[in-house]
């Protein structure tokens, strides 16, 4: 046998083997449900609208052990065309499954009492746990399930809701996109939206900040009516939840973080019906650690690159195209900047939260102060200094001066 | 340059330089790099890829003392030249360490490999049948000719490797630098113990003492090929070291069963229908233990028919199969598994830094086969 006759040999044979065993593992999409997101609340959170409480019965299982402690829902994707007939106000491309249990993995499979499908995780977009689940036993418990499981994807969006998380992963977007992918895209945003923290903050981020013992920040999503929307975010100290802080902290956060892509920065113009919006396309940000002696500090530095995105004015006797007017903007937006940072930082140190990479970069920069303080780091964080500095050039005025 | 790139498809029991470094790439870059940040951030923090370029220099010495060893007797193997050296028992005996660590390097690469499978690929798959569909398809390339195995091996590591590189090169967006500071230690011993356990990476360069013999006459370039080579699987190490951790951290690595496969999972290519890169990075990574293992298995076959008097290596390709089968579902559980691995790196460590030099000291001593004949 000639040597390249044994070389397509081998290659198919190889070849062959894969394909094997694929058909062991064979499952038709059909046969599948793809869960698309997960809600996870207490075990005792609000019946759904028109449940009984006999239907919330049926729900759940006998559990041998322990108290029932959440109650995870399953936003599962309808494969079948939807129809002109659906009933009012239960239309879209997925529905909800709910369960009450104590492990959850175990009320996943138990779930499958009320399936005719398996459910199948490996397209699972975005997971919300309520705050009161946070509260009873921190995050690290629920999120563990989503860490150890390979269906999982370590992108998943993750959010916090002040209220019940079930209604939001029940909701029907009006694109009819699938609700998991509509939740998920809503973080996706992040880069354009300097309110949204959504870099850094899926599953798996979260997993490594846990790993390192290190304070998170997460997405808080807020649904009132019919209305959906990424509001601030959650701050947890280690594992345990800390409190929610507002859009502009988010993004004096994002700007200490340098994660902001763009951002859009509102400023009081000459006048003062005036308002003027710089639009931000790049930057350059160094946060640096120094240590003086017993005092620590940090600085940050900040060019901003960006355009006059809009700019309000009275009379059209417009000013955008002033040398001395777009300085004052340019200082106008710098002040502003400043503000944001230390606003960000003051309602992380006002929280005791670290998510401001204090005490990364002072590890990483200085590893012999930070085992020194290390032991004490909760009492001295909330008491380190940031010098901001901030510099703003507008290159562009846009395309009508 | 006297070597030539070309193989020569004609001649069947010889290989060029060149390829004997690409063969030696081939059977180190096999199954271990997969768990090596595993292996190695836990004693060496943040500085394991150190302890990575440590240990290509400590092995590469090692392999250097093989080369010395092997040009002593050019025409011959360990399995002719160590128990007249060593008399029979010492020889058979340093042969049979060399064997248990060939055996034991193909027990723990395929129980790992199944394992790996079956948890990211094929969930309902059992581990036996996946040991045995590889076991097959490695026996019938273990029972061609040097030649063929040779050229599948070229043919498989450069597509597995340009794959690998292209999904890994993705890494980057989540890559953290920072994550590598501090560029300090308060445990450097932990780099040094890190360095010892490398040679689960760099293991597989025990075959120069096989190979020699078969390489075509023109040796000169034998260390620069080979050092090239370590070069290339320290490269690559390092990469994948620097990138697990500036991904994940070093306290995530300890948390994590298979880290490099996450670094590859973490990557999301929005707009674009490629999902899941970690399938396909495992995908690419099968030819890969494909190679070591032929290569492994090849190797063990010529040992034994030469230890046993035979003249064809087939009969043993076929003998090992239900042994190595055996072994690599026999050493299964975590315990286990940990266990398997510090015992092969210890039996690794003994032979190529305790045995060799020492009967390389030993050959010197007694200026055994350095004779015209044999030069």
């Amino acid at each position: 046998m000639s040597a390249s006759r044994r070389l397509i040999g081998i290659l198919l044979v190889m070849s062959i083997t894969l394909a094997v065993g694929g058909c062991w593992d064979r499952r038709e999409l059909q046969d599948r449900n793809f869960v698309m997101a997960v809600a996870i609340d207490v075990a005792e959170a609000g019946q759904k609208p028109g449940q009984g409480k006999q239907e919330a019965k049926t729900e759940t299982f006998v559990q041998p052990h322990g108290d029932k402690r959440y109650r995870v829902s399953l936003q599962i994707l309808k494969l079948a065309k939807t129809g002109g007939d659906e009933p009012k106000g239960g239309g879209g491309t997925t529905y909800v499954l709910s369960n009450t249990g104590q492990s959850l993995f175990e009320i996943v499979r138990d779930t499958l009492g009320q399936s005719s499908k398996s459910l199948y995780f490996e397209h699972i977009q975005a997971i919300v746990i309520s705050e009161a689940a946070v509260r009873e036993l921190g995050i690290k418990s629920i999120i563990d399930f989503f860490l150890r499981d390979a269906e999982m994807r370590w992108r998943i969006k993750v959010y916090i809701t002040p209220g019940e998380a079930r209604p939001i992963i029940a909701y029907a977007p009006p694109n009819k996109e699938a609700g998991g992918i509509y939740l998920a895209n809503i973080a996706r945003n992040h880069p354009k939206n300097i309110h949204v923290a959504g870099a850094r903050t899926d599953l798996g981020n979260i997993s490594v900040l846990l790993d390192n013992k290190a304070d998170l920040i997460i997405p808080r999503m807020e649904m009132t009516g019919n209305v959906i929307k990424i509001r601030g975010a959650a701050l947890f100290k280690k594992d345990k939840f800390a409190g929610y802080i507002d859009e502009q902290a988010v993004a004096g956060i994002k700007m200490i973080r340098a994660t902001e892509k763009s951002a859009i920065i509102t400023l009081p113009g000459d006048e003062d019906s005036e308002v003027v919006a710089f639009e931000l396309f790049r930057h350059d940000t160094q946060l640096a650690p120094h240590v003086d002696g017993d005092n620590i500090y940090f600085t940050l530095d900040i060019t901003m690159w960006g355009n006059v995105g809009e700019y309000q004015v009275l009379d059209r006797a417009s000013k955008a195209d002033d040398p001395a007017f777009i300085r004052r903007v340019e200082q106008k937006a710098a002040e502003e900047v400043k503000r944001i940072v230390l606003y960000g930082k003051d309602s992380c140190q006002s929280l005791g939260v670290d998510v401001i990479y204090f005490s990364r970069k002072l590890k990483a920069h200085h590893p012999k102060t930070w085992e020194k303080v290390k032991d004490d780091w909760d009492t001295i964080y909330p008491t380190i200094p940031l010098v901001v500095s901030v510099n703003v050039v507008i290159n562009q005025l846009g395309e009508h001066k | 340059m006297t070597v030539s790139i070309m193989a020569n498809l004609e001649v069947k029991d010889k290989m060029s330089v060149l390829q004997f470094g690409v063969v030696m790439a081939a059977i180190m870059l096999g199954a271990q790099f997969i768990g090596l940040p595993t292996q190695l951030v836990p004693q060496a923090g943040q500085l394991a890829w150190v302890s990575v370029i440590l240990g290509g220099g400590l092995f590469f010495c090692a392999t250097w003392v093989m080369l010395k060893l092997a040009a002593l007797y050019p025409n011959s193997d360990p399995i002719e030249y160590l128990p007249r050296l060593l008399g029979k028992w010492l020889g058979v005996g340093a042969i049979c360490v060399l064997v248990l660590l060939f055996l034991g390097v193909t027990w723990v690469t395929q129980n790992q490999f199944s394992r790996v499978l079956v948890f990211f690929m094929f969930d309902r798959t059992p581990t036996d049948v996946i040991i045995m569909s590889m076991l097959a398809v490695v026996a019938y390339c273990a029972l061609q000719d040097l030649g063929t195995i040779v050229r599948v091996a070229q043919f498989t590591f450069f597509v597995s490797v340009a794959m690998i590189g292209a999904i890994w090169s993705v890494a980057i967006f989540n890559f953290q630098p920072e994550n590598l500071l501090p560029f300090w230690t308060n445990k450097p011993i932990g780099v040094l113990q890190a360095t010892l356990n490398t040679w689960g990476t760099y293991g597989g360069y025990e075959i120069v003492l096989l190979l020699f013999p078969v390489i075509s006459q023109k040796r000169n370039n034998l260390v620069k090929v080979v050092g090239i080579g370590f070069i290339f699987i320290t490269l690559i190490s390092v990469i994948i070291v620097v990138v697990t951790v500036g991904v994940l951290t070093v306290e995530t690595i300890k948390n994590e069963s298979y880290p490099t496969l996450v670094v590859v999972r973490s990557v999301e290519l929005p707009g674009t229908f490629i999902e899941r890169l970690e399938n396909y990075f495992l995908i690419a990574w099968i030819p890969l233990i494909f190679n070591s293992q032929a290569l492994f298995v090849y190797m063990l076959a010529q040992i034994m028919s030469r230890l046993w008097g035979f003249a064809d290596h087939r009969p043993w390709v076929l003998a090992l199969v239900p042994l190595i089968y055996t072994g690599a579902t026999l050493v299964d559980g975590l315990e286990l598994m940990v266990l398997a691995g510090k015992v092969l790196t210890l039996l690794g460590l003994v032979f190529s830094l305790g045995i060799i030099p020492l009967v390389y000291l030993y050959a010197k001593w007694k200026n055994q086969g350095v004779t015209a004949g044999e030069r």
